[in-house]
């Protein structure tokens, strides 16, 4: 059984090696990255969908997988409606609709990660460890989340301030707040894997909590690239979005499986009589 | 522990499989002290039905409705 998930963990490493080995190969134009982000967050879309569809309507987890559905579903549509070349979001479109779509965006990633996080809870079940291992996590939470999520949040910010406000600086500084926010469940998300170490539902919280902490790393690299202009680091967060996208994708396909996995589950051994 | 398994390891065994062996002994041994004010190598026939019933939230949560119903069906068998 876990010889499965473990291929469905190696699919976003592999999609993020096929998306450098492209950008080594045939350049970084528009195109490319263009086509990557629209297949990846496609294939996330599809494999929310797909795990959502494994729970009926009426179960906690069918939310939370439409949530991130929805969240990986706009970026997507947004790409669709403006081709390679084009942004809406900075473009004449009103501002309502422009901020609408980023709030919204940011609103199904962050309402996500807490579904996922709150269903660990609403089952009964409740975080162990030492006070030094919660302690280590708080530290590393603090270390990435606000070393690397702050700073690139306050340079969006003074930009967006600069640009008078609907610039891309301003979507960037919403973007990553929300990514930020999510980086804080990144260390919940991570517990809650460790917590069901042995057990199969380890894969689709553990690649969740990956998944979560890619943006976190796209953000900053996609900040850099566009203050240092820098090539380099653009396709740097190009790798990255992959990889949040297809950790994702992957976490999704591991929760239908855990899902299809446990309506065929066979009878336990009997017990003393 | 005369012959096989006690029915709270049996339990732990089942659930093992999708939430980890460390946690699925933390659960029985949680539940059937709140539910039941027994050790999991207490659990006896009469206890399983209640038991079985306070494990249902957790499992519709995180394997849904359906598949939860089947567990629970499949520990119910293993139990009687």
């Amino acid at each position: 059984m876990s010889m499965r998930y473990g291929w469905l963990a190696a699919i976003p490493v592999a999609g993020a090696l096929a998306v450098a080995a492209l950008a080594l190969t045939t350049g970084r134009e528009p195109e490319l990255w263009f086509a990557t982000q629209l297949v990846t967050q496609s294939l996330a879309t599809v494999g929310c969908l797909a795990a959502a569809a494994a729970f009926e309507r009426r179960d906690f987890m069918f939310r939370a997988w439409l949530l991130s559905a929805v969240s990986f579903l706009l970026p997507v549509v947004n790409k669709l409606t403006t081709g390679p070349h084009g942004d809406w979001l900075v473009g004449p479109e009103p501002a309502w609709l422009q901020v609408g779509y980023i709030l919204a965006v940011n609103v199904a990633a962050v309402g996500s990660a807490l579904l996922f996080v709150a269903a660990f809870f609403r089952a009964g079940l409740a975080l162990t460890g030492s006070r030094v291992q919660g302690a280590l996590d708080g530290a590393a939470v603090f270390v990435v989340g606000l070393g690397l999520g702050i700073p690139t949040l306050l340079r969006d910010a003074a930009d967006a301030l600069v640009a008078g406000g609907a610039s891309q600086a301003f979507f960037d500084a919403v973007s990553v707040a929300g990514d930020v926010i999510c980086f804080v469940l990144v260390a919940p998300l991570f517990r809650i894997a460790r917590q069901f170490r042995g057990g199969a539902l380890q894969w689709p919280w553990g690649l969740l909590a990956a998944s979560n902490l890619c943006w976190l790393f796209y953000d900053a690299a996609a900040t850099g690239a566009r203050v240092a202009g820098s090539d380099a680091l653009h396709s740097v967060s190009e790798v990255v979005l992959a990889l949040a996208s297809l950790s994702a994708l992957s976490a999704a396909l591991a929760h239908r499986q855990v899902v299809a996995d446990s309506r065929r589950a066979p009878a336990p051994s009997r017990s003393e009589p | 522990m005369p012959g096989g398994k006690s029915r709270g390891d049996v339990i732990a065994t089942a659930l093992a499989r999708w939430i980890g062996p460390d946690t699925a002994r933390a659960v029985v041994r949680t539940f059937s002290d709140r539910v039941l004010g027994l050790r999991p190598d207490e659990i006896g026939p009469a206890d399983v039905p209640r038991l079985l019933e306070s494990l249902r939230p957790m499992l519709r949560t995180l394997l849904g409705q359906g598949p939860a119903e089947h567990v629970l069906a499949e520990l119910e068998e293993a139990l009687r």
